[in-house]
């Protein structure tokens, strides 16, 4: 009978079942005679089989199928848009990162009636923007490095409506990204996020939702407001180093989140051009708040 | 004929789905993450499957290729962009199992424990004994499709998935060891 320690080496192969063909005889003539091997060829398919069961432990998240198709249906026959040329910044290389949430128009909200408002908090905010734009980088739509418009014009064929995609080049930001995390349930929204070639050691986020929200523990922000808008009344709340910057538009809410300065956010909120984009609300979005 | 003449790439290509995202789950650190490797992944095979050549590959090695490229591209800008580590060394999984764990009744058998110490588990792995655990683990492909799919000989494949398997056991040693998953040379 052959030495145990001949096949040691031979047996997790021989349970996988890759064992070339000339070297599995011997084996299984031992095995045919030795518990101790047979019960270490069982062990370590028991092991695989752990793996497997873990590994497939994980369901498909909601939807995925349908999005991928729907992205792959939105890939034939359109021109590859149109790439802004530049390189995204590491973080190491210290960039600043504007994230902005747009509009979500869920595409069953025909209805007029708004949604009821909720309550964020900042630090609600502030984990999507750290999570999304300062750790992840998010970008389920591959927006990044686009223009504005391409933007503009590749979600609305993957979300099926135009969301607003401000355009920030101006001040030095290019998207870095989209994608439509959540800060609280009940609160759809679209994140797009924005990365700048400026050197300075900031991240920021913008985001928008698809009904009013309460920023809780805010402050009515009262800076200079010639700088901003003075049709629109800001509110302001931290989450530690992060500041959050709220306004609402009509029966919608938008919001800045950053490292940056109360200042500075204002002055990006001011710039992005929300005028055109709101005449295009959906009618439960549209009209005062109640 | 090939048979992408026959069959368009959403057919070949999307039953494959749940395949593919679950080892991309297993290689990123959260789902959205997962999510758009997936989609970046699909895109990117759909771009290139005019020259894809079913015959010699399979569409689901295929796939898996270029996930895994994809995924190494990922890594490569990240860690150009370095931030807190979240893989431990492949050394810190050798550590002795604590001393003094002595079992006198043998629990039942919690199937979600283990998958989530599986998972822990894996998620320790350096990314190349990782990814040829995952790709073993699922059991849908043989040796010779995971050389394939990562660009890298057979016998790699082998020592790789030799470490990577040791590291799995021994990680698990304490929940093996209550439940017989342990390999008589390993104890
Ligand atoms: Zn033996
Ligand atoms: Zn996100």
């Amino acid at each position: 009978m052959t030495n145990c320690s001949d096949m040691q080496p031979r047996l997790a192969v021989y349970a996988d079942g890759e064992l070339a063909a000339k070297l599995r005889a011997p084996v299984e003539a031992h095995l045919a005679d030795c518990q101790k091997c047979r019960t270490e060829v069982e062990r370590w398919q028991a092991l695989r089989r752990c793996a497997q069961r873990a590994i497939a432990s994980e369901a498909l998240p909601p939807g995925l199928e349908q999005r991928l198709r729907q992205r792959l249906h939105t890939q034939s026959g359109t021109a590859r848009r149109r790439l802004i040329k530049f390189v995204v910044p590491g973080l190491a290389a210290a960039a600043v990162i504007v994230v902005a949430v747009l509009l979500y128009l869920p595409g069953s909200g025909g209805g007029s009636v708004a949604l009821a408002a909720v309550d964020v908090s900042a630090e609600d905010f502030a984990r999507i923007y750290r999570k999304c734009a300062v750790d992840g980088h998010h970008d389920s739509h591959n927006c990044r490095g686009m223009s504005a418009q391409d933007a503009r014009e590749l979600l609305a064929r993957e979300l099926g409506f135009k969301p607003l995609v401000a355009d920030l080049s101006a001040h030095g930001y290019v998207l870095g990204g989209a994608c439509k995390c959540f800060p609280v349930r009940d609160l759809r929204v679209i994140h797009v996020h924005y990365l700048s070639q400026d050197t300075q050691a900031q991240v920021v986020s913008l985001f928008s939702a698809d009904r009013r929200v309460r920023l809780k523990a805010a402050s009515p922000f009262n800076g200079a407001p010639d700088r901003g808008r003075p049709d629109r009344s800001y509110e302001v709340a931290q989450a530690g180093q992060v500041n959050v910057l709220k306004w609402d538009e009509q029966r919608v809410s938008f919001a800045l989140c950053s490292q940056m300065e109360q200042e500075q956010l204002l002055e990006l909120a001011g710039a992005a051009d929300f005028a055109r984009f709101l005449r295009q609300l959906p009618a439960y979005a549209r009209g005062p708040d109640r | 004929m090939p048979a992408k003449a026959e069959k368009s790439f959403e057919e070949l290509a999307v039953p494959h789905l749940e395949l593919v995202y679950r080892v991309a789950r297993r290689l990123c650190r959260d789902e959205h993450e997962a999510e758009d490797l997936v989609q970046e992944t699909y895109l990117k095979a759909y771009k290139a499957f005019s020259r894809f050549e079913m015959r010699e590959f399979g569409i689901k090695p295929w796939l898996l290729k270029i996930l895994h490229n994809t995924f190494l591209n990922r890594l490569a800008r990240e860690r150009r962009a370095p931030r807190v580590a979240d893989h431990k060394n492949m050394e810190q999984m050798h550590e002795a199992p604590g001393a003094g764990s002595e079992i006198s009744e043998p629990p039942a058998l919690d199937y979600e424990k283990l998958d989530s110490e599986v998972k822990r588990a894996i998620d320790q792995l350096q990314p190349e004994f990782r990814t040829v655990l995952l790709l073993w683990g699922t059991m849908e492909v043989s040796y010779q499709e995971i050389a394939d799919i990562l660009g890298v000989p057979i016998g790699t494949v082998m020592s790789r998935l030799h470490r990577a398997r040791q590291a799995l056991t021994r990680a698990l040693h304490d929940y093996a060891r209550e439940h017989r998953l342990i390999p008589a040379s390993e104890q």
